[in-house]
């Protein structure tokens, strides 16, 4: 068996325009982006997308991979962004103008497709409760304790220091057991404003 | 009391190790908000470490290979022996490219069909620009390039839509085209790739996700005649023609 090539010498091979070997990068990593984008858009659409284009961007942005961090963490980087940009358009999600009306079918962009993800996700429970937190929170608690990722590598990611990322990782986990009924009774109870809780608000007191 | 809020995530799943840890023991045996949080907390965390493995889609990597396949087409890109090299030769290449692509990229429509590389487009069509005020994002681009594929692919199968696809001047005669514009967009379109098949159905003014941008519609097939069996989108930023997506529908 031949040794696998290691993500670096990948990345400097795929600088340079060579397409088998970013096509490994995303074999080895496709699965992990994906779950990432899926857990933090809850949906199989928008986490394709998102997928799609976390490695379109890293693709463009090869060069600028200095190799200060993992691979995997520099691509977790880009993922959480380009959910952040996903999530952002969806807030303001435009009704798609054709150029002439009378041609064409008439694709509904309409904010229904989320009802979508109930029949394809399961463990529904715990992928719509994540949904429902706020969205600092899903993408803290999702690279904690889904991907699995360390508190060192989670604030490189979110460009944020470790304390803020240990108490969001920590009110994300609250939330969600809230949303979840799993609670026993915690600070932030559920009837003060927002039943899920708001990044931002008296976290990272580091 | 001062709870330890930035312990308590380590705490619960372990990563709190040594005094550390026996420090927040020793508050949480004196305090029932934490010791509740924690609870559901590490309950949380179960529940997410729970969630089954998903279906990964096997097409993640298609536009960025797309995107890459563009380029490569143009420029077979470096030499094996450079690709053996360390990094710093690599990005010197990379660099040369860079400087040199645009140039070449650039060029006219009759200069890349100068060097045969591409099944380049007659220049000389009138293909009009069309100006929306549409931001588009991967979705709803996916969702204009199935609808403009189902329109040009219908338009192929009857005649005026043949004729409309063969000289599209002619079908656009009266309305106010502008071929300047269309020009600067394809010029655009080059630049940002260098691999661009040069030959849309559609070319659109809009933006993408807030850039201004030039979006060309090809329908591609897989040759020999047959019947176009993709629709590709390639949008370029208007401002600095650099590449902003590429999406590819099915027909």
């Amino acid at each position: 068996m031949n040794e696998p090539v290691p993500d670096d010498d990948l990345v400097r091979l795929a600088a340079g325009g060579d397409r088998d070997a970013f096509g490994t990068l995303v074999e080895r990593h496709g699965s992990n982006i994906y779950r990432l984008c899926l857990r933090i858009m809850g949906n199989p659409e928008d986490a394709h997308d998102a997928a799609q284009d976390t490695f379109l961007v890293a693709m463009r942005k090869l060069d600028q991979f200095r190799g200060e961090a993992a691979f995997g963490t520099w691509l977790h980087r880009i993922g959480v962004n380009a959910c952040y940009d996903a999530l952002r358009r969806k807030k303001r999600r435009p009704m798609l103008r054709s150029v002439d009306p009378n041609d064409g079918p008439q694709t509904d962009l309409g904010p229904a497709e989320d009802d979508r993800a109930d029949e394809i996700v399961g463990t529904m429970g715990v992928a719509q409760a994540l949904a429902e937190i706020a969205e600092d929170y899903r993408v803290a608690v999702v690279l904690a304790d889904v991907q699995d990722m360390a508190y060192d590598d989670i604030a490189k990611i979110l460009d944020v220091p470790v304390g803020t990322v240990k108490s969001r990782v920590h009110r994300g986990r609250i939330a969600l057991a809230k949303v979840l009924g799993l609670e026993p009774g915690a600070r932030n109870p559920r009837r003060s404003g927002e039943p899920t809780g708001s990044a931002g608000a008296s976290e990272g007191q580091s | 009391m001062t709870h330890p809020l930035e312990q308590l995530a380590p705490y619960v799943d372990g990563s709190l190790t040594g005094p550390e840890r026996l420090e927040v023991e020793r508050h949480l045996a004196s305090c029932a908000q934490c010791r509740s949080e924690v609870a559901a907390a590490t309950e949380a965390r179960a529940a997410l470490r729970s969630m089954p493995e998903v279906e990964v889609p096997t097409d993640l990597g298609v536009p960025a290979l797309e995107a890459m396949r563009t380029r490569e087409a143009h420029h077979p890109g470096p030499p094996r022996w450079v690709r053996a090299m360390p990094f710093v030769a690599a990005a010197a290449v990379v660099a040369l490219l860079a400087i040199t692509l645009p140039r070449l990229g650039g060029g006219t429509a009759s200069d890349s069909a100068a060097d045969g590389a591409l099944p380049t487009a007659p220049d000389t069509r009138d293909l009009r620009l069309e100006v929306v005020s549409t931001d588009f994002d991967a979705t709803s681009l996916q969702s204009e390039a199935q609808a403009s594929a189902a329109r040009y692919a219908d338009a192929t199968s009857d005649q005026e839509g043949a004729a409309a696809l063969a000289s599209p001047a002619a079908a656009t005669e009266g309305k106010t085209a502008g071929a300047a514009p269309s020009a600067e967009a394809l010029r655009c379109l080059r630049t940002a790739f260098e691999g661009f098949p040069g030959d849309p159905v559609r070319l659109v003014e809009a933006s993408f996700e807030g850039t201004p941008a030039y979006l060309a519609f090809v329908l591609e097939g897989p040759g020999a005649d047959q019947p176009a069996d993709q629709m590709t989108v390639w949008v370029a930023a208007r401002d600095d023609c650099s590449i902003v997506s590429v999406t590819s529908v099915r027909l």
